[in-house]
């Protein structure tokens, strides 16, 4: 077996091992350093052996191959798996990221009495995710996505005897579905494609790029709407990312690992993949980038007016994705994966400083909820660690000049603008003022959770027991994501310098042997330089503008800020504060109806007409039985004679019919 | 070329030796080493019959081609060792704790796959009919072994009657294909004169309805519910199985070697359609209604018997489906009887009464047993599943397409009484209970195995079919099978 098999089985071997001795052994299930351990192994190795991947890599994509699942005529689904420069990246990110948010959980679940539980779930949860990633064919791609999901459902759902919260897991499972059933409606239209196109029917990668997308056919426009309604579910886009707010009761290592780096990423890295499919969809793909653009726009507005911590970092989550979205759909796929990176290295680094600080803020006793940041404030003195990476990442994530996420995000606008000029579209200019627009609020609203957590009056009474820095086991996974959220960006430097040859990311890695397709905007030609600065210039501009208002209108007002954002905003605040009211619409347009639906037809459906026909077979199947059985005699003398009259039929019927 | 032909029998040869060294053991009174001498033999057959050395992959045939060697001949060696092999983990405890110490069982065990391995594997009628008798009558004393047992001395009586009586239709058959084709061997028999004749009707007819018994289609099937119950239930679970595996090959290529040679093979496959389809519905609609878990195993059997005719419709896609089915089928069957025996007490019939909650006092037992009916009710991922799905596939590839959905629909139904049983052991409560107390670490051995193999084959069928593939490619099986 190739070695690289171990990449996909060691998480699933991790799982298992745990799993079975959780369940069995009382004693290992106390063990907690040796299962935190052990699970970090399991994910450390395979991220170890995609580095060595990632180091050799010669221009040729690796191919392994588990064992073949099924086989049937000319169909081969086979458990394999392709390292090229998307899943090795992906790859990178899935099992980098995830390696410190195993060790961070050693230290954050201590004393839980799930604690085996959770590092199982983690593990299978890399194990689904790298099938999903790496998987060389849409079953096997389809298996992780299933997985993913089904461990997502697990961890939301962690602490399950809080009603509230296993309502969570239930909402994000059922949301989830709705993609799901779109993702499975495009895998039927593409394997019906590919057989009808060759012949060959197929789910392989390989072979759905290898034919002929022809430009607004039918195929293509489904294809590519179908795929990206699947992206909405596990990407949390309109109309279906109500789910991963809510999706916040989990655990916090499992926010930033499943609900910011990894996993509501999915999305993207499929149509990613599919790229070849998505460029010649040009309704589809302008959609798309409308469709980020207002989620973007949506979800950053409503977390202006969340005082849950971990809330304004799951909007703000759903509003970067928007942006990740927004670049799918201008065509730059390599940049909506660069985005994918930056944000992975910054949001987790929030997402696992915000645990740090609910684990403080919990500690002491003083507050009753230790996620609301009305009773937090100048945590700085005394959690240094959580506070410089924290507000590292916040620069980060603001878009501020030199951080990681400046770079990616600039990308990300300066190509949907590039769209909007080169290729006449006028909808990319909306899209490119919406993101412009939204980069501020996210500026804003990121410096306002900052400054409100960490800086200002200190709105808790500790009573003796001060919030106190979190174990090392915390601290370094903060420190290291903390340090690439503010390097990470380096890897794609804008494309006016040496014409994009310094932009490593998309030139010499994702885009360089067409693994992932360049944006079209290649073919449109480059705008020109002049423009290029500007757009840099008018970035920079507002990210430094968003954080430098709120950090002084904060610093000015504190906690007062948003009484006053409030009656400027007036009606609007309202609205923002109670999230546009969508979950109530939903309740009101979707669930209502469809529970009505339930109790009074179905239910009068399934009582007489559904049972009806199961009792009415049930009874016909106890009455023939009965007729049956008197044929059963015990006498030898009616047997024989049963054969001989089997006999004259079948030999009647064979001479004279 | 004689030492040529030997060695491509060595498989059989060596399971006689075996039979052999073991009646000399028992007439010595070494006894203890019995069953191990036996399973030694049934292993070592499998290890023979392994296409170990160049070309043994390669159909062939010997003897004057009266019997295939090689490729699927070895599969189907092997299929029916394992057979032989797995009764013989559920054996030996379940005599010990009947306290029968019969030892004469495990030679006649080992004869009789010995009849089915030269029924399955032949070319020539006469060496299929010899098969056939050679088994038949190795298990006519095996359903009346314990001879104090009334119901079992009723069991070997019926079947012995019945099967003469249906060996008479048979052999009948043969004469008159012989008459009419002026051969008995498939590679030489000529099928125009034959149908000149106006022999081939009632050859075939006849022929047919000798395979229909054995098989226990409907209404050939009176036999199975008596025979199976008063059986000892490890050699119930033996005669469901490998005796019905061997009889479904043998009529598979029976079939496959004569109707696409002759001009009535649409008739034949109307035939054996309509009573696939009678023997599905009847096998699964009784089935509902017994009480003893032995009969309502036995009816279930009749079932499965209706499937696997269905796959005979369908050629040699579906002769494949036939073999692949039958092997997971003798899996779980095996299983599924050999662990009604382990809960058996001593001269008390199996009841499910007495199963109720069994699966609560005895979690890992019930765990088992229940992997076992939902294979047999045919749920995925289970192997059952699958081997249900490549008959029913087949048989919609052979534009069978309405029996196929009465089968889907029969299997539904079906899927009832063995989910009743699991009810029951989790559910439900009893003041009779019955308790498991096996004698030795076998049949748990056994169990374990099982188990294992239907959840690999269920998840990773390729694993099998794939060889099955390659065996059918490489036999050429139906067009030309040289010497």
């Amino acid at each position: 077996m190739d070695i690289n098999s171990l990449i996909i089985l060691l998480p699933l071997f991790g799982a298992a091992i745990i799993g079975i001795l959780g369940f069995v052994s009382e004693s290992f299930r106390k063990q907690e350093a040796l299962i935190g351990g052990l699970g970090t192994l399991m994910v450390a190795v395979p991220f170890g052996l995609i580095l060595m991947n990632f180091l050799g890599y010669h221009e040729h994509p690796v191919h392994f191959r588990i064992f073949d699942w099924i086989v049937s005529g000319t169909i081969n689904v086979s458990f394999g798996y392709t390292l090229d420069e998307l899943s090795l990246l992906m790859g990178l990110i899935v099992t980098g990221v995830g390696s410190l948010i195993h060790i961070y959980s050693i230290g954050y679940m201590h004393g839980d009495k799930g604690y085996y539980k959770f590092f199982l779930y983690l593990n299978l949860f890399i194990f689904a995710m790298l099938n999903l990633i790496l998987g060389d064919n849409m079953a096997v791609m389809f298996l992780g996505w299933e997985g993913v999901g089904a461990c997502s459902y697990f961890l939301i759902g962690f602490w399950y005897e809080d009603m509230a919260k296993a309502a969570a897991a239930q909402k994000a499972f059922v949301a989830n579905r709705i993609g799901d059933f779109a993702m499975l409606a495009a895998m039927f239209l593409i394997f019906d494609y590919t057989g009808k196109a060759t012949g060959n029917y197929s789910l392989n990668f390989s072979d759905i790029l290898g034919l002929d997308w022809a430009a607004d056919s039918a195929p293509t426009f489904w294809v590519a709407l179908l795929v990206f309604i699947a992206a909405t579910g596990k990407s949390a886009q309109i109309p279906l990312y109500v789910w991963l707010p809510d999706a916040m009761a989990g655990p916090t290592p499992v926010s930033a690992l499943i609900h910011a780096a990894t996993m509501v990423t999915s999305g993207i890295y499929l149509i990613s993949r599919l790229g070849e499919i998505f460029i010649h969809a040009e309704g589809v793909m302008a959609f798309i980038g409308i469709m980020g653009a207002l989620t973007a726009l949506l979800a950053a507005l409503i977390a202006i007016a969340q005082n849950d911590i971990k809330k304004v970092l799951a909007y703000s989550t759903v509003s970067q994705l928007g942006f990740m979205f927004m670049a799918l759909g201008a065509g730059a796929f390599t940049t909506a994966i660069f985005h994918v990176m930056t944000h992975a290295f910054f949001k987790a680094c929030l997402f696992l400083g915000s645990g740090s600080v609910i684990h403080a803020m919990d500690h002491t006793h003083a507050v009753e909820d230790g996620q609301d940041i009305r009773t937090m404030g100048n945590l700085k003195k005394y959690m240094p660690a959580t506070h410089i990476t924290f507000f590292v990442s916040t620069l980060a994530i603001a878009g501020i000049p030199l951080f990681s996420g400046f770079f990616s995000k600039d990308e990300i606008l300066g190509k949907v603008f590039a769209n909007g000029l080169m290729g006449g579209e006028f909808i990319y200019y909306l899209v490119w003022i919406i993101g412009a627009f939204t980069a501020a609020l996210t500026a804003f609203y990121m410096t306002r959770v900052y400054f409100l957590t960490f800086r200002g009056k200190e709105r808790f009474n500790a009573h003796g027991h001060d919030p106190h820095e979190s174990p090392a086991t915390m601290t370094i996974p903060l420190y290291v994501l903390g340090f690439l959220a503010v390097v990470g960006g380096f890897v794609g430097l804008p494309e006016v310098f040496d014409h994009g040859h310094l932009n490593w990311i998309s030139h010499h890695w994702l885009g360089h042997h067409g693994t992932v397709t360049m944006e079209h905007t290649e073919d449109l030609g480059h705008v020109s330089a002049g423009i290029e600065w500007a757009l840099i210039l008018f970035s920079s501009l507002i990210a430094i503008g968003g954080v430098y208002f709120a950090w002084n209108f904060y610093t000015k007002h504190d906690l007062e800020g948003d009484t006053i954002i409030k009656n400027k905003l007036g009606k609007l605040y309202d609205w923002m504060g109670n999230k546009f009211y969508v979950d109530e619409l939903y309740e009101f347009v979707l669930i209502k109806p469809f529970v009505r639906a339930g109790t009074d037809v179905i239910m009068v459906f399934d009582k007489y007409v559904l049972d009806g026909i199961v009792n009415g077979i049930g009874s016909l199947t106890l009455f023939l039985a009965d007729v049956f059985k008197r044929i059963q005699t015990g006498y030898v003398g009616n047997y024989a004679l049963m054969i001989v009259a089997g006999v004259m039929i079948l030999l009647t019927y064979l001479f004279f019919f | 070329m004689f030492n040529q032909d030997l060695i491509h029998i060595i498989p059989i040869l060596f399971l006689i030796a075996t039979g052999l060294l073991l009646m000399m053991l028992d007439a010595f009174k070494v006894r203890s080493v019995l069953p191990l001498i036996a399973g030694i033999g049934f292993v070592g057959t499998a290890v023979l019959a392994l296409p170990l050395q160049e070309g043994m992959d390669v159909q062939q045939l010997a003897f004057n081609k009266m019997i295939f060697t090689g490729g699927l001949a070895s599969l189907v060696t092997i299929l029916l060792s394992v057979s032989g092999l797995f009764t013989l983990f559920f054996l030996s405890d379940f005599l010990k704790r009947q306290e029968k110490p019969i030892y004469d069982i495990y030679a006649l065990l080992v004869f009789a796959v010995v009849g089915m391995i030269l029924l399955a594997n032949a070319n020539d009628l006469i060496v299929t009919f010899i098969g056939l008798e050679t088994m038949s009558i190795c298990l006519y004393i095996m359903a009346a072994l314990f001879k104090r047992d009334l119901k079992s001395n009723e069991a070997g009586l019926k079947y012995f009657l019945l099967g003469a009586f249906a060996t008479g239709f048979f052999i009948y058959g043969i004469a008159l294909i012989y008459g009419g084709a002026g051969s008995t061997n498939y590679s030489s028999m000529d099928f125009a004169r034959l149908q000149e004749s106006g022999l081939l009707l009632p050859g075939m007819g006849l022929i047919l309805i000798g395979f229909l018994f054995k098989v226990s289609a409907f209404p050939f099937h009176a036999w199975t519910p008596d025979v199976y119950s008063g059986s000892p239930t490890p050699l119930a679970g033996f005669m469901a199985t490998g005796s019905k595996a061997a009889a479904f090959i043998a009529f598979g290529i029976f079939l496959n070697k004569t109707l696409p040679d002759v001009v009535v093979n649409e008739k034949i496959y109307n035939v054996i359609g309509v009573i696939a389809l009678l023997t599905m519905i009847y096998g699964n609609v009784v089935a509902v209604q017994q009480k003893s878990l032995k009969r309502m195993l036995a009816y279930s059997s009749i079932a499965h018997s209706g499937y696997v005719l269905l796959a005979l419709c369908a050629g040699p896609e579906g002769l494949m489906a036939a073999v692949f089915y039958m092997f997971i089928y003798t899996l779980m069957n095996i299983g599924a009887f050999g662990m009604i025996g382990m809960a058996e007490l001593k001269d008390q019939d199996a009841d499910l009464d007495g199963w109720k909650g069994l699966g609560m006092r005895n979690p890992w037992f019930g765990a088992a047993m229940s992997i076992f009916l939902f294979s047999l009710a045919g749920i995925p991922p289970l192997a059952g599943f699958m081997s249900k799905y490549f008959v029913f596939i087949s048989a919609i590839h052979a534009k069978y397409t309405l029996l196929a959905i009465l089968g889907i629909i029969t299997s539904v139904a079906g899927a009832f009484y063995y989910i009743r049983v699991i009810v029951s052991m989790f559910f439900q409560t009893t003041e009779k209970p019955v308790e498991v107390k096996t004698s030795n670490i076998y049949p748990t051995i056994g169990v374990g195995i099982l188990a294992a193999l239907l959840l690999l084959f269920g998840l990773y069928p390729a694993a099998f079919t794939s060889q099955l593939d390659h065996l059918f490619v490489l036999a050429d099986y139906f067009t030309q099978a040289t010497p």
